[in-house]
């Protein structure tokens, strides 16, 4: 009985181990592919970068909004704060910034109405206990956030709405900033 | 018994693992509320979800907003539970607006990116809809539709989604009160 169940129980253990195992290692790949195709696409870490307007072309991730451009930056904030800045909007129009994670988890989010429409200031900084609040000046800015990991991408998302021109768009979200302190 | 064990326990991680795989990029999905066709999951974006509901929304939503900043339904089927196909027509009926502060519904291919190849009809959103249309259809079919259209030329056993962006209050506490377009299959037989 026991050359049974001995082997049972080690290959049960086995299954939930490397079911469980498995499921902690697929946010983080799969981010990280997110992260290698945002690179081939000229992405630096802090440094903002945007995307071309969303057509049947657009393919880097899945279910892209053909309202929305998109800009974005690969944070990396293991050597100090990063300051994102979010573009002013008055009016019904929507811009948003908002905060990823190393294993995809949405931390943050901001829109232009948090702001009352004005141009707003973020301040990024990492997760160990020095970086808390780096920066003695960090009451100056907006919003502060804890980066739980210390890579992630921060995405900017300006819908098209409103009758505004790609062109007024573009120029407006290039005013998304992504900068190491 | 050793090397018994030993080969049990390998085959169990493996097992495991492979199983893991399949669940997170198979067709079910885990954690969702479901309004008619329209579904969603109300763990997009959020780090307290358990680890099979994490790691599906990780590949189903990667990068989608948590739900106070937007919510997305999408649907796979129409109203009866029949897959959406390129191949039929279909009418999708609000009879209200969607209660958010913009909107917008875009049909997908079935590998989950904009129809290549097609007219290029690929969304509607809030600012389609004229002030004096508080109820009013979106048409899918491949040919061209008066009115609010998309097209699913190309588009294979396709999807549509609704995205509702800082939608009203009760449908970030509730997803399942929101009140969502009836997707209704006309005729079927264009080419897909």
């Amino acid at each position: 009985m026991r050359q049974i169940l001995i082997p049972l129980g080690a290959g049960l253990v086995g299954l939930v181990l490397g079911f469980q195992a498995m499921l902690g290692i697929l946010p983080g790949f799969i981010m990280g592919k997110a992260m290698e195709r945002f690179e081939t696409l000229g992405g630096e870490p802090n440094l903002a970068g945007h995307f071309p307007p969303i057509d049947e072309a657009a393919r880097t991730v899945v279910r892209p909004s053909p309202d929305i451009i998109y800009s974005g930056c690969m944070y990396d904030v293991s050597n100090g704060p990063v300051a994102i800045t979010l573009p002013a909007l008055d009016g019904e129009s929507y811009v948003s910034v908002s905060f990823f994670d190393a294993r995809t988890n949405n931390f943050a989010a901001f829109n232009n109405r948090d702001f009352g429409g004005a141009a707003a200031e973020i301040l990024l900084h990492g997760p160990a206990p020095d970086h808390t609040h780096p920066d003695p000046g960090y009451a100056d800015y907006a919003e502060s956030v804890l980066a739980p990991t210390s890579t992630g991408l921060v995405l900017l998302r300006r819908v098209l709405s409103g009758g505004v021109t790609i062109e007024d768009a573009d120029a407006h979200r290039r005013q998304f900033g992504c900068e190491a302190l | 018994m050793i090397i018994r064990s030993l080969i049990a326990g390998v085959g169990g991680l493996v097992l495991g693992a492979a199983g893991a795989v399949f669940l997170v990029f198979g067709p079910a999905d885990f954690g969702g509320v479901s309004v008619g066709p329209w579904r969603t999951n109300i763990h997009i974006g959020s780090p307290d979800a358990p680890g099979l509901v994490r790691a599906v929304v990780a590949r189903r939503g990667l990068l989608a907003l948590n739900r106070s900043e937007t919510i997305y339904f999408s649907a796979d089927a129409d109203s009866e539970g029949r897959a959406l196909e390129a191949g039929c027509d279909y009418r999708v009926l609000f009879t209200d607006r969607p209660d958010a502060r913009w909107w917008s519904l875009t049909l997908y291919a079935e590998d989950d990116f904009l129809p290549v190849g097609g007219p290029g009809a690929y969304s509607v959103s809030a600012d389609d809809i004229s002030d004096g249309e508080a109820g009013f259809v979106v048409s899918v079919s491949q040919r061209p539709a008066i009115g609010h259209w998309l097209s699913p030329e190309n588009a294979g056993n396709f999807n549509l989604t609704l995205r509702l962006y800082n939608p009203a209050v009760a449908i970030v506490e509730d997803p399942s009160r929101a009140v969502l377009p009836v997707v209704e299959r006309l005729a079927c037989g264009g080419a897909s």
